[in-house]
C-alpha cells in the first residue's frame, strides 16, 4: 500500500502537466506575438548594464 | 538639444497590386502546405497512445484528408481578401490573409496536442506562429508572394504524392502480414463477433420486447443459444470492449479508467491469438470515437476499418472541419453525428474486404453504432414506432450520449427517444440480416459461427438517469448474447445461468480449438452444459468518471456489480450497497441490503467482487 502511494505521488500524468506546459505555451506564443517588444525590453535592460 | 536617432530598416519595394488568381493560387499553397502540416502532426502524435482524444484518432488517410479539407475551407476564404485588396488603398489584405490563415493552422495543431496545451493556449500559440510568419512575410513581400504562387503546384504534387504513398503502405504492409500468418486447417470456421453498440437486451424480440423489433435476431437465437442474463463488463464502449478483446476486467486491463483513455499491451487480445493462428482478423467499427486504433483496439487485426467511412467523416478528422460539423451544423438544425457510419457501411467494408481476401478462415469484428444516441433512425426507418414531429428534435446540439447534465428529459421526450431508439434497432436488425444473407450467397455462413452481443445498455430515466455510463443497474449492463453456428453450436437453447462478456476470448479460442491460456478461464461452452452448477456471478465495474453527475453512481465513486440467477449486488466505493431480488424485482426498485436474513447472500456476493475498487489502474497508468 505504501508502495502504490509512493508510486502514485511520482505519477505525472496528462492532468499534472496541462496546467504547466499551457503557461509555457502561452508565455512562448506571447513572446511571439510581442517579439519586437520583447528584443526591444531587453536591448534597453541591457544598455543600462553595458555602456558602448 | 539632438533629436533621437532613428534606425530604419531599408524597406523593400511595394510590390505590384495583387491579381485575383494570385490570392486563389497563394490561398491553394498555404492550404496545402498547413494541411500536410496537421495531417504530419496528427500522424506523429498517433504512434504514441493516448495522445489523441476521443474525437481525434486518426488513420494515414489525413495525407488526403487534410490538404483537402483546407483547400475547401481556404480557397472560399480567399475570395473576401481578394476583394478588399481592389478596394482599399492600404495594401494590408494579402498580410491579413497570410497572418489569418496561419492562425488557423496553429490553433488547429496546438488543439491536436490537447493532453498538453488547454484551449487558450492554443489560439495564443496559433496567434504567436502568425505573428512569426506574417512578420516575415511582410519584411519582403515581392518574394514571399512569388514563392507562394509558384509553389503551388510543387505543393500539389507533393500532396497527392504523399498521400498516395501513405495510403498505399497500408495496404502493402496488409499483404506482408497475411503472407507471413501460419497455415490453418481448411475446416477451421470462421468467426463472426458482432457487437451492438449500446443495445440493452430487453428491447429486442428474443428477449421478450414487446415490439417487433428484431425479427432476424429472433430468428438467429432460434436457431442458436440466446443467453438471457448476459452482463457487460462495464456501462461504456471503451472498458467493455477491452474486456471483450481481452478477456479480462475492467480494473485489470484499465482501458478507460483514469483518464486512460486507450487499451494498453499488457494483456493478449483475441484478435491477437487468433492472427497468430493462421486467422485472417478483420475489424469493422463505426463507434470511431471510442473503439477506433488510438483506442488500441485495432491490435491483432490485419485490417481495420474505422475513420473515413464517408466524405463528411473524412471532413470531420481535421481539426477546422470538426468545429464546423460539431459547432456550427447544429445551428441549422442538424444534430446527428456528423459521417456516422451507418451499418449498411459497415457491411460493406466488411464484405469487400472479404471479397480481395479469401483462401484463409477469417475473424471479423463488427460495432454497429445505430442504435447509439443521438437516436436518429436513417431515412426510410424513422415513423416506424413514432409520429412525425415528436420531442426528440428539440436540441440545437449534438448530444453524443456518453455524459450530460445528469438531467432526465419529461416523459414526452423519453417516450419520443425509445421509439426512435426502437426504429434505429428496427434498422439494424434488418442489416445484420442483410449481411448474412450477403455472407450466405458467398457459401461462407455455414461454415461461420457467429455471436451477436453489445458492449453496454441505455437508460431510458430508469433510476433517474439517461443514456449509459451512469451506473451499474440492469438497464446499463443488461445486454444480448446469442451464438449461432450450424453444426457447432446447438438449435434453440435457452441458458439462464448468469454470464459476462469476458467469457466471449475464451468461447471463440474454443470454438475454433485454439489454446485459451491466457484469457479469462470459462467459456460460454461451460454455461451450455445442463451439469454446470458452478454459479459464478457476473461481474461488472464502473470506473470513477469525475465529470460525471453526482447523482449518478459512477459521479461518485468506483461501482462494482455481481449478477446471479436471483440477485443483484450493487456495491459504491463509498461503502454503500445495494442488494435486489430480481426474481421479485426484476427493475430494482427494492434495496434488500439491510434485511438480516439476507446478510449471507450478500457475503456471498461480496466476495465474488472484484477485490478492490480501481484494481490495478494505478499501477497500468504508470508506463
Amino acid at each position: 500500500m505504501h508502495l502504490l502511494g509512493f508510486s502514485l505521488a511520482l505519477y505525472v500524468g496528462p492532468d499534472q502537466i496541462l496546467p504547466l506546459t499551457s503557461i509555457l505555451g502561452a508565455i512562448g506564443g506571447a513572446i511571439m506575438i510581442f517579439w519586437r517588444q520583447v528584443v526591444g525590453l531587453f536591448r534597453r535592460i541591457r544598455s543600462v548594464f553595458v555602456r558602448e | 538639444m539632438s533629436l533621437p536617432r532613428l534606425e530604419l530598416a531599408p524597406q523593400p519595394p511595394e510590390p505590384p497590386r495583387r491579381s485575383f488568381g494570385w490570392f486563389i493560387l497563394a490561398a491553394g499553397s498555404l492550404a496545402l502546405a498547413f494541411g500536410l502540416g496537421e495531417a504530419l502532426v496528427s500522424l506523429c502524435l498517433g504512434t504514441r497512445q493516448g495522445i489523441l482524444s476521443w474525437k481525434t484518432g486518426n488513420s494515414v488517410k489525413i495525407l488526403f484528408a487534410a490538404p483537402a479539407v483546407y483547400l475547401l475551407i481556404f480557397l472560399p476564404a480567399a475570395v473576401p481578401f481578394a476583394l478588399l485588396d481592389r478596394t482599399l488603398k492600404q495594401r494590408w489584405s494579402e498580410v491579413a490573409m497570410v497572418f489569418g490563415f496561419t492562425t488557423l493552422f496553429g490553433i488547429s495543431v496546438t488543439t491536436l496536442m490537447r493532453p498538453w496545451f488547454s484551449a487558450s493556449a492554443s489560439v495564443i500559440l496559433g496567434l504567436g506562429m502568425a505573428s512569426v510568419v506574417s512578420r516575415i512575410y511582410n519584411s519582403d513581400r515581392t518574394r514571399w508572394g512569388l514563392a507562394l504562387v509558384s509553389s503551388a503546384p510543387r505543393l500539389a504534387a507533393a500532396a497527392l504524392l504523399i498521400g498516395v504513398i501513405g495510403a498505399g503502405s497500408a495496404s502493402v504492409v496488409e499483404r506482408l502480414t497475411i503472407a507471413r500468418l501460419p497455415a490453418v486447417t481448411s475446416s477451421a470456421p470462421n468467426v463472426l463477433l458482432i457487437v451492438m453498440d449500446t443495445q440493452r437486451a430487453d428491447h429486442l424480440t428474443p428477449y421478450g420486447y414487446a415490439r417487433p423489433t428484431t425479427p432476424r435476431l429472433a430468428r438467429l437465437a432460434e436457431e442458436g443459444v440466446r443467453f438471457i442474463r448476459a452482463t457487460s463488463p462495464a456501462a461504456t464502449t471503451l472498458p467493455s470492449h477491452s474486456s471483450i478483446m481481452t478477456g479480462q476486467l475492467v480494473g485489470e486491463h484499465g482501458a478507460g479508467v483514469n483518464g486512460k483513455l486507450f487499451l494498453d499491451r499488457r494483456f493478449p487480445t483475441l484478435a491477437e491469438r487468433m492472427r497468430d493462428s493462421g486467422y485472417l482478423t478483420g475489424g469493422f467499427v463505426a463507434n470511431t470515437y471510442w473503439t477506433g486504433r488510438h483506442t488500441g483496439l485495432n491490435r491483432g487485426f490485419v485490417h481495420y476499418e474505422d475513420f473515413y467511412g464517408s466524405l463528411m467523416d473524412g471532413f470531420t478528422r481535421t481539426v477546422m472541419g470538426r468545429a464546423i460539423a460539431y459547432q456550427l451544423f447544429p445551428m441549422f438544425g442538424r444534430v446527428d453525428i456528423p459521417g456516422r457510419k451507418r451499418a449498411e457501411d459497415v457491411n460493406r467494408e466488411l464484405l469487400g474486404w472479404l471479397d480481395s481476401r479469401r483462401g484463409r478462415p477469417f475473424f471479423a469484428f463488427l460495432n454497429y453504432f445505430d442504435v447509439h444516441a443521438p437516436y436518429r433512425p436513417p431515412p426510410g426507418w424513422a415513423g416506424r414506432f413514432s409520429s412525425p414531429g415528436d420531442s426528440v428534435a428539440r436540441t440545437r446540439r449534438i448530444e453524443i450520449g456518453a455524459w450530460n447534465e445528469g438531467t432526465v428529459p419529461d416523459s414526452a421526450v423519453l417516450a419520443a427517444w425509445r421509439d426512435r431508439y426502437d426504429e434505429s434497432l428496427l434498422y439494424l436488425d434488418h442489416e445484420i440480416g442483410a449481411l448474412l444473407d450477403s455472407l450466405a450467397a458467398r457459401q461462407l455462413l455455414e461454415h461461420t459461427i457467429v455471436i451477436v452481443t453489445a458492449d453496454h445498455g441505455e437508460s431510458f430515466g430508469e433510476h433517474g438517469t439517461v443514456h449509459h455510463g451512469a451506473t451499474l443497474y440492469l438497464e446499463q449492463i443488461h445486454v444480448p448474447l446469442i451464438l449461432w453456428g450450424p453444426g457447432r453450436i446447438p438449435a434453440g437453447k435457452w441458458v439462464d445461468r448468469p454470464v459476462d462478456l469476458r467469457a466471449i476470448p475464451a468461447t471463440v479460442l474454443e470454438a475454433v480449438g485454439v489454446p485459451t491460456l491466457g484469457f479469462h478461464g470459462r467459456s460460454l461452452f461451460a454455461s451450455l452444459d445442463s451439469r454446470d452448477t458452478t454459479g459464478d456471478p457476473a461481474l461488472s465495474e464502473g470506473p470513477l468518471v469525475p465529470g460525471n453527475p453526482p447523482t449518478w453512481q459512477t459521479g461518485k465513486g468506483w461501482v462494482k456489480s455481481a449478477v446471479t440467477q436471483r440477485w443483484h449486488l450493487v456495491q459504491l466505493e463509498s461503502g454503500d450497497r445495494e442488494l435486489y431480488d430480481l426474481r421479485i424485482d426484476p427493475a430494482e426498485l427494492h434495496n434488500l441490503a439491510a434485511v438480516p436474513e439476507l446478510r449471507d447472500t450478500l457475503t456471498a456476493l461480496e466476495r465474488a467482487l472484484p477485490g478492490t475498487f480501481g484494481g490495478n489502474i494505478a499501477a497500468g497508468s504508470l508506463r
